[in-house]
């Protein structure tokens, strides 16, 4: 279900079925899916993508913002980001939508 | 909102239980002392589906053939046990009708478990599958699936002077800091832990099979809320007695699977959110033990050094 590489106009949306918590700098953040009942850990970055997507948004802006949030960002920023959201995707927690 | 009718009539407190003053006609053997919330409990007819109601949840081993499901009216709830007969929960009302028919001790062991989970999801509580003790006023949750010595150890923890606060269903209540709300005071041993423990200060309430029921007559106590100290879950180990702390995003995800919720999507980001928080708030430590009796005083004095907060 990969749908790399992803396009600057793909609009991305969190799955609604999805909830999330964060527990701490250290341990990140676990999200749980309320259909299948799949249990997921986020690291911090992701934890910053996910609350970037709390309101829907192309790959393009979600780039710039997450770039506007990181101290000295990696020059694979962008392709870390996608293949980010693809793992996400492919565990239903987001929704792609091609440009 | 129209409840379901039954007679008035007024009632003594017998006692309490998870919180809850009860109120009612029947006979209870665990019940503690103190005051609580009042709940009303009466023997009625519940056969069949409430009127209105839909089958909000089924649970079965195999699949289709359900040993216990959950049907929903409103804020009405009626949880269908095979073999055990059928409870109307009422929190509204604050009531739970049971089946007149059942032997009253088993009714009552059954009424602490399910049924009284469904309430306590509905006053906002988590309903957590482990048994709890509490360790000079501290609170430690023991978790773990069937099967694994939950009771056993509580029991053994009784044996060196300490209260059981739950044994196989734990009320825990997050705001405004952690605590357990003591559960029926009652333990369910096989013949052989029984006799090894020799426990005393205990009435033997029923024998089914090769299990018996105690009644634990030492240390009742109240249902005052016992702040929840530590998080335990037993793990099976044949090379010795240990301990480790689990990293929160771990536990949270074990203490998930020890969770009641209702299956709809508010319940379970409810118990998510629930679940999440008390991982982040109470350590947590997995317990490594051989599944032997002669190792449990070692197991309890882990226990012990756990709940002061000490690793070992």
């Amino acid at each position: 279900m990969t749908l790399s590489p992803l396009q600057p106009g793909d609009r991305v949306t969190r799955n609604a079925k999805v909830v999330s918590r964060w527990l701490g700098e250290e341990e990140g953040a676990v999200l749980l899916h309320l259909e299948s009942g799949q249990y997921y850990g986020l690291n911090r970055m992701g934890w910053v993508i996910w609350n970037l997507l709390e309101d829907p948004r192309t790959f393009g802006d979600l780039v710039d913002d997450v770039r506007k949030q990181v101290e000295d960002p990696p020059l694979e920023l962008e392709a870390e980001v996608g293949t980010f959201l693809d793992s996400l995707h492919a565990r239903h927690l987001v929704e792609i939508e091609p440009a | 909102m129209a409840t379901s009718h039954v007679t008035p009539s007024v009632h003594p407190s017998q006692g309490t239980c998870y919180g809850f003053a009860v109120r009612s006609d029947l006979r209870f053997q665990y019940l503690r002392g103190g005051g609580g919330d009042p709940l009303e409990v009466v023997a009625g007819s519940t056969v069949g589906e409430p009127a209105g109601g839909y089958l909000l949840y089924e649970w079965g081993t195999p699949p289709g053939q359900p040993d216990v499901r959950l049907y929903q009216h409103g804020s009405r709830y009626r949880l269908w046990i095979h073999g055990g007969g059928s409870y109307g929960i009422d929190p509204e009302a604050g009531r739970i009708v049971v089946p007149a028919d059942e032997d009253g001790r088993r009714r009552e062991q059954l009424l602490w478990s399910l049924p009284s989970a469904v309430y306590l999801l509905h006053r906002g509580d988590l309903p957590v599958h482990s048994a709890a003790v509490e360790i000079d006023g501290t609170g430690v949750l023991l978790g773990a699936p069937g099967g694994h010595g939950k009771t056993t150890l509580a029991a053994a923890c009784y044996q060196a002077g300490y209260r059981v606060l739950s044994e196989d269903l734990t009320c825990v209540r997050l705001s405004p800091d952690p605590v357990i709300i003591p559960g029926p005071a009652m333990l369910r041993l096989r013949r052989d832990v029984l006799e090894s423990l020799g426990l005393s200060d205990s009435s033997s309430v029923s024998w089914h099979g090769n299990r018996v029921s105690l009644a634990l007559d030492r240390q009742r106590g109240d249902c005052r809320p016992v702040p929840l100290g530590a998080m335990v879950f037993l793990r099976r180990d044949a090379d010795g007695v240990r301990s480790e702390r689990v990293r929160a995003v771990d536990a949270a995800r074990d203490l998930w699977e020890l969770s009641f919720y209702l299956p709809s999507e508010d319940g379970m980001a409810r118990c998510f959110a629930q679940v999440v928080d008390l991982a982040r708030i109470v350590p947590v430590w997995n317990l490594y033990r051989p599944m032997r009796v002669d190792i449990l005083p070692a197991v309890v004095a882990l226990i012990e050094a756990l709940a002061a907060g000490h690793d070992r």
